[in-house]
């Protein structure tokens, strides 16, 4: 099992890019809630915030928090290979594709070639004594968190984490970007070859 | 299970194609979008005998069988045609039975028609976080204090500003 994609660093270590942290407490707003349509301005958002623990990892640029540029860091979800399987089947069988292994296998290939714009992989890995198995990135969701809350929670759990190394931190830096780049052609290239 | 076979007998009197058990038809395997709607429901009809096997005839009433595993989920109302086969009953065996051997889906499953489009592009699917707490928030936006912006000075600000 390859271990070159990570490093594991002990919890008083500021944060940076390419940290991995689970279950992190995080702020949302329930998307059912806002359907609510009230006439008074101040109503929108009423019983609309919730908060939610998920594994993410850092995605801010590492200059930029070892600068002290930025007061919030930005975060984005992951989840593991087979919680993902079970995400991915259950979302194929909505759209009334045939879920196989092949499919399955077809679909973390284009993942891993970066065929699937919002989605990328981690390697698994295991570092002296903690393992981490692969996992699935989705920049769907991207997350902000007060640095100063992240860096005291990581404080108080007092556990050691995994850390991305260049040039894989730089891998999830440059797939986030593209999914951001991306430019959809109304009108696509016609085929003369 | 009865209901589910009467209603599958009345959808397949409306869209019936018939296949020879020895020469499978895989002329729906050109069609684009049957293929990638992956939405074929396949209903196998069984005759009495492989002397009786002819073109299915919607007033005759005959045995019908599906795939377990492959195709259930399609056999509903809303979605797609039905494709009637028309096999023997020493073919098809009984329900329960294991027909797979004898069942036409081992060799149209082998047909690389039938793989799923690839999703490149954009994959998105549901999940839920775990809930930690909800809170009403409740204020007038009109209220609200304005985001102030964050100003960087840095080496490359002031390098510039020198200019």
């Amino acid at each position: 099992m390859s271990n070159c994609w990570y490093e594991i660093v002990d919890h008083g270590k500021s944060i940076t890019q390419g940290d991995i942290i689970f279950d992190c407490p995080l702020i949302t707003w329930q998307a059912n809630q806002l359907d609510k349509h009230e006439s008074i301005e101040s109503e929108i958002l009423k019983n609309a915030i919730e908060g939610i623990a998920a594994d993410v990892v850092v995605m801010t640029q590492a200059c930029d928090l070892e600068f002290n540029k930025v007061s919030n860091v930005i975060l984005c979800p992951h989840f593991s290979i087979e919680e993902y399987r079970k995400l991915w089947g259950n979302e194929m069988e909505k759209r009334n594709q045939v879920v196989t292994k092949k499919a399955w296998e077809s679909h973390c290939d284009d993942i891993c070639e970066g065929f699937v714009w919002n989605l990328t992989m981690l390697n698994r890995a295991k570092v002296d004594e903690l393992s981490i198995d692969a996992r699935i990135v989705d920049f769907h969701e991207v997350f902000s968190v007060p640095r100063q809350f992240l860096e005291s929670l990581l404080q108080q759990r007092a556990t050691q984490r995994f850390r991305l190394l260049p040039p894989y931190r730089e891998h999830l830096s440059q797939a986030f970007a593209r999914f951001f780049m991306r430019v959809g052609l109304p009108v696509p290239i016609e085929k003369t070859w | 299970m009865m209901d589910v076979v009467e209603d599958i007998k009345e959808k397949a009197t409306t869209t019936v194609t018939s296949m020879n058990i020895r020469g499978i038809s895989t002329e729906f395997i050109g069609d684009p979008n049957l293929r990638q709607a992956q939405a074929i429901a396949v209903v196998i009809v069984g005759s009495r005998s492989e002397t009786e096997m002819t073109s299915i005839s919607p007033h005759e009433r005959r045995k019908y069988f599906w795939g377990i595993g492959n195709v259930p989920y399609s056999i509903q109302p809303e979605l797609k045609p039905l494709l009637v086969y028309e096999a023997t009953n020493e073919q098809l065996g009984f329900p329960g039975d294991a027909i797979a051997s004898t069942s036409p889906w081992p060799e149209l499953w082998q047909i690389e028609g039938f793989e799923p489009k690839p999703w490149r592009g954009v994959f998105t699917f549901t999940h839920k976080h775990k809930v930690l707490f909800s809170k009403t928030l409740s204020f007038r936006i009109t209220e609200l204090p304005r985001l102030r912006p964050h100003i960087v000075i840095d080496r490359r600000t002031r390098e510039l500003r020198d200019e």
